[in-house]
């Protein structure tokens, strides 16, 4: 970067070349005002921002600095033509409430200037039709940031400028009522508005204001809270690498349950003689008493020591939350597999990506997305598959959104039609499960065509010839016949992945829960790989993880096999490294995956499980293999903020602190990057943060992990794992979240992974195989059930549920059929059936949908109403034991009315 | 389709179309799979004000009786709009009722022989006549030339093109970053301009190989003409004329030597002539203008390199190479279009060493003259003492005006110079794209002062706050529009300052406010 001189009101300084003025002013603590300013995108409406550079006034959040400029700042002119600007905004401009004028730039620019405010004027005309957000048009100034916010930056596209000339002003859709709006309820536009013309209902100002990582999804939105009197009271975007600004609905106006009645306070024990299992509208107190830290973690310990006399260490098992912390859950396998001495911990990833990350580790060298987020707006071709990222994932679809606005080819796969699909060239609604054929099948055609990269090839992966054997029987015509989808139209989707380049593929869970799951993800490695789609700006592999931190866990060795930075259980050098510095003996067993130990469990070959913050009655498959797992343990711990389903079966519940707002730490997104969270309220009662329960049970069992606080712990995981190396929270702190692999104190991290080659030397292909459900299966269960995620809910409900403004927001339990299979089956839109899968059945509601193609039922695990789980069959990817919740067959059944 | 392909065939169809009800914007949504915001935001900026009758209310027509053609409509109940500019500028008050255009006078609407798609289909200039006349005679030969920037600059020294522009057409001549573009601007929303409708017309193929000739000295890989909604006889005329020239081509075998030549409709608001704002509708947006830099010329069309050129410089390019090549000093005759008040007013063609009085006398101008808008509302309003000037660039500059639309208004002395700037400050706050501050809401400011001062309720401080409305509205608006609707009034104001000082006292000259 060049750098250049200026003359910044009347001294000399060197700016940066590129840069604003305003930024330019910014960095030398100069003060300009700004209403229209966005950061990221040249809005420059306003012009409150002017300055005068060499005699002529130039808005400077627009102008870029070159040298020799004489810029002037606050001269008379300048605010001459501020105080103008000002007076024409306040002769149009009334608020509603104090409230609202508190939020206004205009009116604190009025005060500065030494002009009047604008009046409060209670009774104005409001749209207050929203649930969560009151429209004052008499405040607007028209300075078009909501429109940026929801048309260009989140591109929900709702709000858009009506009308030209003078009465111009903003709508939402066809000029609807915002409430009767297309409205995502993502907060952009509120966050954006400079005036409290769009603003949260019931807004009240904070005492202070803490940001942190928004506890949700695995985009790691940064987030500020608001906080007054100890409660959050707003949520609002923070400017991260990941989100720039963005939240979605949950980050926006999900975090009620932080302050939520319902949350546990203390450590609870199981009275004596109480049958595990639902409180069914018991009060908690008639089941569960109360107990102090002492003797619920004392309890917990002589439990722990009677098994390991019982049975030995291979009777316990350990699930961890991925919504905790990175050092938590590495405090956690540290606790499991040496204060306890067994390896069967897991965390949730077994439950959605571990296909990704054992396929993407397996071939490429690391468990994880290849290229961050952003990057897809370098992208020419975007293939999403199996993902329904406008709603489970909004900020990134926000990114491809944008990405296919600005012309980059986006072609969706997916069996249900998305909402994304709005922004595609091509929608590919592939019959569900089908995947490894289509993109075999473009691998094949890609070939034959000759527009592989023989150079990428050759020069970086290995097993190429075996691998082109095996794809003979993938032929453009059975393709076409087993997927349902157009040969042409695949021919001029691999066209345009082979050719369109860089091109990227992004995936969620459609991909990977399936039992062919690891299959699928390798079909999409193995195209890329062909294409030389890897290693570069624009291109890559994205699986899009679901939770916080879900990569973290992985990160840290909280599976089985599998030590913190992705090292083997079963090296002997790794093994001594670590048995060094953890001071103790590794299990010399690997251990099983949550799936498993459930089933292990129900056989009784696992006596005690210890669950943090998991609601696995729900979120595991047959939910009554579960429940009867559960009950037949000799002990259960579940640590959780909520009195959770799963909670009901357990003799200790203890109460854990918040890791996003009530503990400090780091997550890891789905990018890579570690960012921090940070104490943004104190955890209610006596809820404790997870390392220290997990540190406190270690001491309590003999065995000292050493750590104070946090920074501690991730002070011994830069220690043990190479990949962080060079990152602390200092750091961190100071730089902002950084992409691993950053082996040191110098490496800026990593954004692209495979930039100079693999670390495993080559990168492999891998021979798949494909084989169509049975026959008889079919015809038994003609439907496929996918059960899948709704924007405005998450997982089993816990937190989401605690928001009232998530809560009018949720779509509902209900199952989702298409009009002609409905038809078929005579039934009518609204109507209760019963499914019917081979473990298990469930009285539904349907709802008739177009959305959803002929053969395929959608619905959610959101609702308690509606355990879907429970129809799911413990079917099991062979090789990560993931679940197929995509791919459950069910058929219907009509109830007689009597 | 992807998305901006599909976002621009949805444009283009809401303008051809002019769709303004919720229910086929629906429609269209569905259509194209798009947003109902996108849908809403285009037809609310395209069709604003929108019916199936309008009333043109530009300076010309103003002056004309506009007005009374209004207060007839009003009587006969029938259901009007206000717009600006429907392009018969010499034949106001032009009304639009459908897609026929009349003219109001002797208290009747009669419509306009010159609007009729057979008047124009008759006026049309074949490719066989515009060859005899001495069409493409010298295309071949300057296929051949290997430099062919020189007829840029052949159109800088008859002042068609500015120094500025030029070098930045040099460089997007260089440019490696392609596809590059040529648009040719026929937007004409100047109020009083009718030129360019009249060159698509009747000189359709001398436009088009000027086109042609200017692509290939730009280098550029398509061209596309650019034609306002409102002139759709001149479109079809081009569209006819693009297929006698395809032929041509073809028979000659340079048709695929030669970039791709398109005409496209683009949306009528007076906003949209402005380059960036063209482009952007070209594009599928809303005619809005963009920030600059980037100048098109680097980053224009669909982010690529871009020049834009008006239809009648485009024109004349065929007559400076045949000067060239026929050893004569090139030399140009500039259009103007002269209205207000005139007695003959309509398109006149002259060199422009001729003096802005003498053209105003040919034009049959009154004795009593009191201004001249030169170069239409958004250019200059000139004093009647000051009119003795030559129209050359050196002086037209000193008299702070630019001549490119050729619009010429004469007001006499009849007039009120606050009534006649109502109307202009009406003019662009109506026509405004309501982007930036300073002229969505300079504009309205302008207009509400200028009301008090024609009611008699202003007072001298309103003076001052308008002046520095105005100020602030040139110094600071986004684009071109913004900035004359300030520069105007300040025009009018420094030169007539006593007329608007005497309203503040009760009296106006002109008899229009107070008797
Ligand atoms: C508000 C505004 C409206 C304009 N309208 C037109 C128009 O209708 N036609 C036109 O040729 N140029 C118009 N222009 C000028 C264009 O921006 C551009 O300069 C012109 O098309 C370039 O052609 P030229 O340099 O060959 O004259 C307008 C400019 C502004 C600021
Ligand atoms: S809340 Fe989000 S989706 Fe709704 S109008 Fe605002 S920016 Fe658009
Ligand atoms: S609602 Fe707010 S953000 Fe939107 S234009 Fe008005 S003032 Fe700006
Ligand atoms: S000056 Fe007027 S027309 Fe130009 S950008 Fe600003 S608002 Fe739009
Ligand atoms: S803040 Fe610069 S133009 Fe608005």
């Amino acid at each position: 970067m060049g750098m250049v001189k200026v003359v910044l009101n009347g001294k000399e300084v060197e700016a940066v070349e590129g840069e604003t003025i305003l930024n330019l002013a910014r960095r030398y603590g100069i003060e300009i005002p700004t209403l229209c300013y966005y950061e990221g995108f040249a809005n420059g409406s306003c012009r409150i921002c002017v300055v005068e550079v060499n005699g002529r006034l130039m808005p400077s959040c627009i102008t870029k600095v070159s040298e020799g400029m004489k810029i002037e700042t606050e001269s008379a002119r300048a605010i001459e033509t501020r105080k103008t600007l000002l007076r024409l905004l306040l002769k149009n401009h009334t608020h509603r409430s104090k409230e609202e004028q508190m939020r206004c730039r205009v009116c604190e620019y009025a005060v500065k200037y030494g002009l009047e405010p604008a009046p409060v004027m209670p009774d104005v005309k409001v749209d207050d039709t929203h649930p969560a957000i009151v429209f004052n048009p008499s405040a607007c100034v028209m300075c078009r940031k909501c429109v940026i916010a929801c048309g260009i930056d989140q591109n929900n596209d709702v709000i858009a400028v009506i009308g030209r000339g003078s009465g111009t002003r903003v709508g939402f859709d066809l000029d609807t009522s915002m409430g009767m709006s297309s409205c995502v309820s993502c907060g952009a536009c509120v966050d954006a508005c400079p005036t409290g013309a769009l603003m949260e209902k019931g807004w009240v100002p904070a005492d202070k204001v803490v940001e942190t990582t928004c506890p949700y999804c695995g985009t790691g939105c940064q987030v500020e809270y608001g906080v007054k009197d100890g409660r959050v009271v707003w949520a609002r975007g923070a400017y991260g690498p990941a989100n720039e600004g963005k939240l979605c609905v949950k980050g926006k106006f999900g975090y009620h349950y932080v302050n939520s009645p319902e949350r546990i306070t203390k450590p609870l024990i199981r009275r004596p003689g109480i049958p595990k299992g639902p409180l069914n509208g018991r009060p908690i107190h008639e089941v569960f008493r109360e107990a102090t830290w002492d003797e619920a973690l004392d309890l917990i310990a002589s439990k722990i020591r009677e098994i390991l006399n019982k049975y030995g260490p291979a009777a316990i098992g350990g699930i961890m939350s991925d919504r905790s912390t990175n050092e938590s859950i590495y405090a956690f396998q540290r606790f499991m597999r040496c204060a306890i001495g067994t390896d069967s911990i897991d965390q949730s990833a077994t439950l959605c990506h571990e296909p990704s990350a054992w396929s993407l580790a397996t071939q490429l060298g690391f468990g994880a997305a290849t290229n961050p987020i952003r990057d897809v707006l370098n992208s020419r071709t975007i293939i999403v598959v199996g993902s329904n990222m406008n709603e489970t994932h909004p900020v990134i679809a926000a990114y491809v959104k944008r990405a296919a606005k600005q012309g980059a080819h986006l072609i969706i796969v997916n069996p249900i039609h998305t909402e994304l699909a709005r922004y595609a060239e091509y929608e590919l609604l592939i019959r569900p499960g089908t995947d490894v054929v289509l993109f075999s099948a473009m691998a094949r055609y890609i070939i034959d065509m000759g527009w592989y990269d023989k150079d990428f090839i050759s020069k970086y992966t290995e097993g190429f010839e075996d691998w082109i054997r095996s794809l003979g029987a993938f032929t453009l015509e059975f393709a076409e016949n087993v997927t349902r989808i157009p040969k042409d139209i695949i021919k001029e989707v691999a066209r345009l992945y082979a050719l369109e380049k860089p091109s990227m593929i992004m995936w969620t869970l459609g991909i990977t829960e399936h039992e062919n799951g690891t299959e699928n993800v390798s079909a999409l490695i193995n195209l890329a790989l062909l294409t030389g789609n890897v290693g570069k700006p624009g291109a890559g592999l994205m699986p899009l993880r679901g939770q916080n931190n879900v990569q973290g866990g992985a990160d840290v060795g909280c599976a089985p096999g599998r030590l913190p930075g992705y090292q083997s259980l079963t090296d002997p050098e790794v093994r001594r490294r670590f048995e060094e510095v953890w001071r103790c003996r590794l299990p010399s067993f690997v251990g099983f995956r949550s799936t498993e130990m459930i089933d292990m469990a129900r056989r009784g070959l696992i006596k005690m499980l210890y669950i943090v913050g998991e609601n696995s009655v729900r979120s595991h498959p047959d939910s009554k293999a579960v429940a009867e797992a559960l009950s037949k343990l000799e002990f259960l711990v579940v640590q959780d903020i909520f009195m959770t389903e799963t909670a009901e079966y357990a003799d200790v519940v203890l109460p854990a602190a918040s890791a996003a707002l009530e503990d400090y730490g780091t997550f890891t997104n789905t990018e890579r990057r570690l960012q921090l969270t940070r104490k943004v309220v104190d955890p209610p009662g006596e809820a404790k943060p997870d390392w220290w329960i997990f540190t406190e049970l270690a001491r309590r069992l003999g065995y000292d992990m050493g750590f104070r606080n946090s920074s501690d712990i991730m002070r011994e995981i830069s220690r043990v794992a190479t990949i962080f190396g060079g990152l602390s929270h200092e750091r961190i702190e100071r730089e902002g979240g950084i992409q691993w692999p950053a082996p040191n104190e110098k490496s800026p991290g990593t954004p692209i992974l495979y930039a100079n080659g693999f670390p495993r030397g080559r990168a492999k292909f891998r021979v798949i195989s494909w084989r169509g459900v049975d026959v008889v299966t079919e015809s038994l269960y003609p439907y496929v059930l996918i059960i899948g995620r709704e924007r405005a809910q998450y997982h089993t409900a816990t937190m989401t549920s605690k928001s009232p403004i998530l809560k009018v927001m949720w779509r509902g339990p209900i199952v989702e059929i298409n009009p002609e299979d409905a038809a078929r089956e005579g039934l009518e839109d609204g109507e209760t059936v019963k499914l019917v899968s081979p473990i298990n059945e469930l009285i539904v509601r349907i709802r008739v949908s177009s959305r959803v193609p002929r053969g395929v039922l959608f619905t959610t695990f959101h609702y308690p109403e509606l355990w879907a789980n429970a129809l799911v069959p413990a079917v099991l990817n062979p090789i990560t034991k993931t679940p197929a919740y995509k791919d459950t067959r069910v058929r219907i059944e009509k109830l007689v009315r009597t | 389709m992807d998305y901006r392909a599909r976002l621009r065939e949805a444009s283009k169809e809401i303008i051809e179309r002019r769709i303004v009800s919720d229910d086929e914007l629906k429609k269209i949504a569905d259509k194209y799979g798009l947003p109902l915001s996108t849908v809403k935001t285009l037809s609310t900026f395209y069709f604003h004000d929108y019916s199936e009758v309008q009333v043109c209310m530009g300076l010309p027509c103003l002056l004309k009786g506009a007005r009374e053609a209004v207060k007839e409509l009003e009587r006969r109940g029938i259901k009007y709009s206000i717009t600006y500019c429907l392009g018969y500028c010499n034949r106001g008050p032009v009304v639009r009722m459908g897609d026929k255009y009349y003219t109001f006078i002797n208290d009747e609407f009669r419509e306009i022989e010159e609007s009729r798609n057979d008047y124009v289909q008759s006026q049309y200039e074949p490719l066989d006549r515009y060859i005899t006349r001495g069409g493409y005679k010298y295309f071949e030969k300057f296929l051949s030339e290997n430099n062919k920037l020189f007829i840029l600059e052949l159109l800088v020294k008859v002042g068609l093109l500015g120094g500025g522009a030029l070098s930045r057409f040099k460089t997007l001549a260089s440019s490696a970053n392609r596809p590059k573009y040529l648009i040719v601007n026929g937007h004409e929303g100047e109020p009083g301009g009718f030129k360019d409708r009249l060159i698509m017309e009747r000189n359709t193929h001398q436009m088009l190989e000027g086109a042609l000739l200017l692509s290939l000295a730009l280098n550029v890989d398509e061209v596309i003409i650019a034609v306002n909604e409102r002139f759709r006889n001149a479109k079809a005329m081009i569209e006819k004329a693009l297929s006698e020239l395809g032929q041509y081509l073809t028979s000659k075998g340079l048709l695929n030597k030669l970039p791709s030549i398109t005409v496209s409709l683009v949306g009528s608001p007076y906003i949209v002539g402005e380059e960036t704002a063209l482009i952007n509708s070209l594009e599928g947006n809303r005619g809005e203008p963009r920030l600059r830099p980037p100048d098109p010329t680097e980053a224009g069309l669909f982010g690529k390199p871009t020049a834009v050129i008006n239809v009648e410089v485009v024109a004349a390019v065929p007559i400076l190479l045949g000067n060239y090549y026929e050893g004569k000093e090139a030399v140009i005759e500039k259009y103007f279009c002269i209205t207000g008040d005139v007695d003959r007013p309509g398109l006149y063609r002259e060199k422009l060493t001729v003096g802005l009085d003498e053209l105003l006398a040919k034009a049959g101008v009154k004795e009593d003259i009191k201004a001249v808008f030169v170069g239409g509302i958004s250019s200059g309003l000139v004093h009647s003492s000051k009119i003795r000037v030559r129209l050359i660039p050196e002086e037209t500059r000193k008299l702070g005006v630019f001549l490119g639309p050729g619009v010429i208004i004469a007001l006499s002395n009849n007039r009120c110079i606050v009534d006649v700037m109502l109307e202009v400050e009406r003019f662009f706050s109506h026509e405004s794209c309501g982007r930036c501050e300073p002229c969505r809401l300079g504009t309205k400011e302008l207009v509400d002062v200028l009301e008090r001062i024609s009611a008699g309720k202003a007072s001298e401080e309103d003076l001052k706050w308008a002046e520095s409305v105005a100020r602030t509205m040139m110094e600071t608006s986004l684009c071109g529009l913004g900035m004359s609707a300030g520069k105007v009034f300040l025009d009018a104001l420094t030169q007539f300052r006593d007329e608007f000082e005497e309203h503040i006292k009760g009296v106006c000259r002109a008899g229009i406010h107070f008797r």
